[in-house]
């Protein structure tokens, strides 16, 4: 294997590699990339064995070949090397090692023969359609901030993504839904063309990181969803990744649906007030404590060195008084996935699952846990 | 085949296999007997492991001839005579099996002489009855134990172990009966001899376990001594910072009978809980009087265990007795940190090697085995003079009077140098503001509302049915702390909401772990322990770490929030927060 690359179009391709391959793995052959010259192009795989992500980038190839790296040192070395320098790779020693040149630097990487490397994974039965790539990446970095961090319920770790057909209020629609049993949220978005039929998965977390990243690659993004697997395509990148393997809970039954006590609130407000106000709550449970007033939400907490923080905020609202406590990084979190300028709570009293909207976005939705303080 | 009585050898060899398991369990029963005799000297002889030859002889009141051949008949004894004395049973032995069950399984022999017989007699396993010489008390002589029985010899484990077992059992009776000498002999050899103690319980009783359990356990212990309602506590358990591997030292005794319970070692993990490491230890020796008719010792046929009639009573005295006794001697720290390192120095070591080189100095101590006491040793003279500056001398005699003295200098940024009135202390920086930080969390937790996190898709866990009565049998205390369960059919629970500290974890998790403790512990207990254990976590990424360099002040202000915060001598760990050396300790490391 012989080729010179554009160090540019290497290390963009390498940006996703790396990000795929584990940083400590037993499997020695899972820390390395791909490398395969042919027809003027270097195709690159990555693995982590739940993941593939698969590249392919115009190269000029002196002498076809093919090898395994590591991929955390190829691609430190790729970004380190000044911008529009022709990388020159070459397989010596017998394909013992990888000669990388780049202006006056010289490397030699170790490799592995390829011939090891995972074989390759594709979806079955799976359902093609196209879509905003944007759209894509806005739904699922909403939804995904409330999904949990605890592996031991892989279910609850990821984002479900299913279609809704025509049921009472809801539109058919394409959703996205997370939680991690504390707070939820759930994003809908009009079916794309051609996606009928398409099973409900769970993507995992690293599946929808690695996703976000694709949608970088273009406009449009092709997803291709069976009931184990999802592909990904965008630009050069193809990313495979097996879904979770688990039930979703039943979130409908736990999204309120009589919470008449409306509270609108200029989004940033609320959210600095929240932040300051919680510098003296404890420093493990987060609590801060709402109380609601016509027109007036007073936010305050305390700790357990018995300081405490109070801030009034005005809001348009018109129900019963009551007081309700949160974790304060609940409702932060919420509040940096709204965009618009104003946030509209939703309650039914100080116990009660709270509905959170984006004043001028229908399209989002967060449920959060009050606490009992 | 047709029902019949079994013959009485028969009936005696199926008793046997209840009572008499291994050749401990024959010195078992008969120290019992001889301590139920009034005995003040007991002598008890081995020979191969017991299986040749067991003999136990006292000199306690003694069998009259003509009780003899009663004295091996099943179901006769002196100690109880009507159905309500087994209610109130103030002897050790009552079953009136274990001579008969002995006696079906070995060669046996009793020579017993009574107080007011004019010679000894002995009655042999066929009951035959002969004139002997002995001048007081009883020898009853067992040889080939289980010859009878192959299966039995079978099971056995090896001598070593066995002549283990039989040391455990006079140990415990030589620890509930300071009164009574013991001896034990092995193969001709003897293992121990204790001497007979004059006096009562506690005080009395510490040159009793010094004698049993030896210096380095006894030196550590802090006494327990507690009273309620006609229940009494006394003895002595280990300081936190001296723990062992196993449990093995932990000894129960109630009215005088050595007990295996589990509640005495729940009851001690609890007190313990966050004193000591997981895995670790306490030993413990504790004596508990409950009026007899609180407890009934007809459970168990080798009457290893008893039951008490409010066994949730007894665990919350002995895991209370405990606690206040430990927060007592909560600043204390154990003297083996100090005892190791003047062993070190002592056995060889490089202190030795370093002074012996042709001019003592100061820089050889790389070697390997300095490691331990390297950071005494290390320390540049210079740094020490500084720390004894005249200033500081000035400082000095007002501050004499406080426990853990006054800071003189920092070494390595991770330990504090304290000069004290009788010597000198080296604190752990880090370990001790660890601890300080703990408890302050820990205060203030216990005195602030319990805070919940109900649970947005609440838990459905499948569970064995009776867990979920278990549970639900607890469920408002355990609302109280926070984690809200409500049965969901027979076998299965939701959790509704969670403790907000504990909200991170799998609600099936921690439901799993408070289970398990449920069945020992009380559910506050189980609960608070995962609290604690956040707290720590806490504590430990909110204190001084290593390599902080600290001035005299802070050093100082350590010192006396050390010696008024409870816990104070370990770490969260377990781990000592302080070492002690008196002058005498210096002066043995120079060997002075």
């Amino acid at each position: 294997m012989k080729l010179s690359i554009s160090r540019e179009t290497l290390l963009k391709n390498m940006r996703h590699m790396s990000a795929v391959v584990e940083k400590r793995t037993s499997i020695a052959i899972l820390s390395n990339v791909r490398l395969v010259a042919a027809d003027n192009k270097l195709e690159t795989t990555a693995t982590d064995n739940d993941i593939v992500v698969q590249g392919s980038t115009e190269a000029f190839v002196e002498q076809d070949g093919t090898t395994t790296v590591n991929a955390h040192k190829f691609f430190e070395i790729i970004s380190k090397i000044p911008e529009g320098v022709m990388v020159n790779l070459d397989l010596t020693e017998g394909g013992n090692r990888l000669a990388i040149s780049a202006g006056k630097a010289k490397f030699s990487l170790a490799c592995l023969p390829a011939d090891a490397f995972p074989a390759m994974t594709s979806v079955e039965d799976g359902v093609t359609f196209k879509m905003d790539a944007t759209t894509l990446s806005r739904a699922l970095t909403k939804a995904q901030f409330a999904a949990s961090a605890d592996d031991t319920r892989a279910y609850l770790t990821g984002v479900y993504m299913h279609i809704v057909e025509n049921s009472g209020n809801d539109e058919p629609c394409l959703r996205f839904v997370a939680t991690d049993g504390h707070r939820l949220a759930k994003v809908d978005l009009p079916l794309p063309e051609g996606i009928d039929g398409m099973p409900g998965v769970i993507l995992p977390r690293k599946c929808v990181n690695e996703l976000r990243k694709l949608t970088d690659e273009g406009n449009e993004i092709s997803l291709t969803v069976g009931e184990t697997k999802i592909q990904g395509e965008a630009g050069d990148i193809t990313l495979t990744s097996k879904v979770i393997d688990g039930t979703f809970p039943d979130y409908d039954r736990v999204i309120p649906k009589g919470n008449n006590s409306e509270m609108a609130v200029a989004r940033r407000t609320l959210l600095q007030a929240v932040d300051r106000v919680a510098i003296l709550s404890h420093e493990k449970s987060r609590s801060i404590r709402f109380a609601l007033a016509p027109d007036q939400l007073t936010i305050s907490a305390n700790n357990p060195d018995q300081e405490n923080a109070t801030e009034e905020v005005k809001v348009e609202y018109g129900a019963d008084s009551f007081d309700i406590g949160f974790n304060a990084k609940y409702v932060s979190d919420i509040g940096s996935q709204i965009e618009s300028d104003d946030i509209k709570f939703f309650f039914k009293d100080g116990t009660s699952p709270v509905l959170v909207k984006d004043a001028s976005d229908a399209s989002a939705l967060f449920v959060v846990m009050p606490m009992r303080i | 085949m047709p029902i019949k009585l079994l013959p009485d050898d028969l009936a005696n060899q199926i008793a046997a296999g209840e009572v008499v398991e291994r050749p401990a369990s024959v010195v078992k029963e008969l120290v019992e007997n001889a301590l139920d005799a009034g005995a003040t000297r007991i002598q008890v002889t081995l020979d191969r492991a017991g299986l040749e030859r067991i003999r136990v002889q006292d000199d306690g009141c003694g069998i009259p001839k003509a009780e003899l051949a009663l004295a091996l008949t099943r179901h006769a004894t002196s100690k109880i005579q009507k159905t309500e004395d087994l209610f109130a049973i103030h002897t050790l032995g009552f079953r009136g099996e274990a001579l008969p069950s002995i006696a079906s399984v070995s060669r046996f022999a009793l020579t017993s002489r009574a107080k007011k017989e004019e010679t000894a007699w002995q009655i042999d396993e066929k009951s035959v009855v002969t004139p002997a010489a002995l001048s007081k008390g009883t020898i009853i002589d067992v040889k080939n134990l289980f010859y009878n029985t192959p299966a039995r010899q079978k099971f056995l484990k090896t001598d070593r172990t066995e002549i283990r077992q039989v040391e455990e059992v006079v140990l415990r009776q030589a620890l509930a009966h300071p009164d009574v000498a013991f001896e034990l002999t092995v193969d001709g050899a003897q293992r121990f001899a204790i001497s007979r103690s004059s006096g009562q319980l506690l005080e009395d009783n510490l040159p009793r376990l010094i004698e049993v359990l030896g210096k380095s356990l006894a030196e550590n212990l802090v006494s327990v001594d507690f009273e309620r309602e006609g229940i009494a506590l006394r003895g002595y358990v280990s300081l936190p910072t001296f723990h062992l591997k196993s449990s093995r030292r932990q000894y129960l005794f109630v009215n005088g009978r050595p007990v295996q319970d589990k509640l005495l070692t729940a009851a001690l993990r609890q007190a313990y809980h966050d004193r000591l490491a997981k895995g670790k230890h306490p030993a413990a020796v504790l004596f508990l009087e409950v009026p007899v008719e609180n407890v009934d010792v007809n459970v168990h046929p080798a009457k290893a265990e008893v039951r008490f009639r409010n066994g949730a009573d007894i665990f919350s005295i002995i895991h209370g007795a405990v606690r206040r006794a430990l927060d007592l001697n909560s600043t204390q720290v154990s003297t083996t940190g100090t005892q190791q390192l003047i062993q070190k120095a002592q056995t060889g070591g490089i202190a030795r090697s370093s002074f012996s080189a042709p001019r003592p100095s100061y820089q050889v101590q790389d070697s390997a085995q300095a490691q331990n006491i390297a950071f005494e040793m290390n320390m540049p003279p210079q740094k020490l003079w500084k720390g004894e500056e005249p200033t500081q001398e000035v400082v000095q005699p007002a501050e004499e009077s406080y426990p853990l003295g006054t800071a003189v200098a920092q070494v390595h940024g991770l330990f504090v140098v304290s000069e004290t009135a009788e010597g000198m202390v080296l604190v752990d920086q880090h370990a001790a503001h660890e601890r300080l930080v703990y408890e302050k969390f820990k205060e203030q937790f216990r005195q602030s509302q319990i805070e919940t996190q109900p649970l947005l898709v609440p838990e459905v866990v499948e569970l064995a049915a009776r867990d979920v009565s278990l549970l639900t049998e607890h469920e408002e205390q355990l609302a109280q702390l926070g984690l809200e369960v409500e049965a969901f059919g027979p076998t299965a629970v939701t959790v509704r909401a969670v403790p907000m500290l504990l909200s991170k974890a799998n609600p099936t998790h921690l439901l799993q772990d408070v289970l398990e403790d449920l069945h020992e512990l009380s559910p506050s207990a189980s609960l608070m322990e995962r609290v604690d254990a956040i707290l720590s976590r806490m504590a430990c990424h909110g204190s001084i770490r290593a390599n902080r360099r600290l001035s005299l002040d802070e050093m100082n202000q350590l010192l006396r929030d050390m010696e008024t915060t409870p816990n104070a001598a370990q770490c969260n760990h377990g781990r000592p927060t302080y070492i002690n050396l008196s002058k005498a300790d210096l002066e043995k490391l120079f060997d002075r």
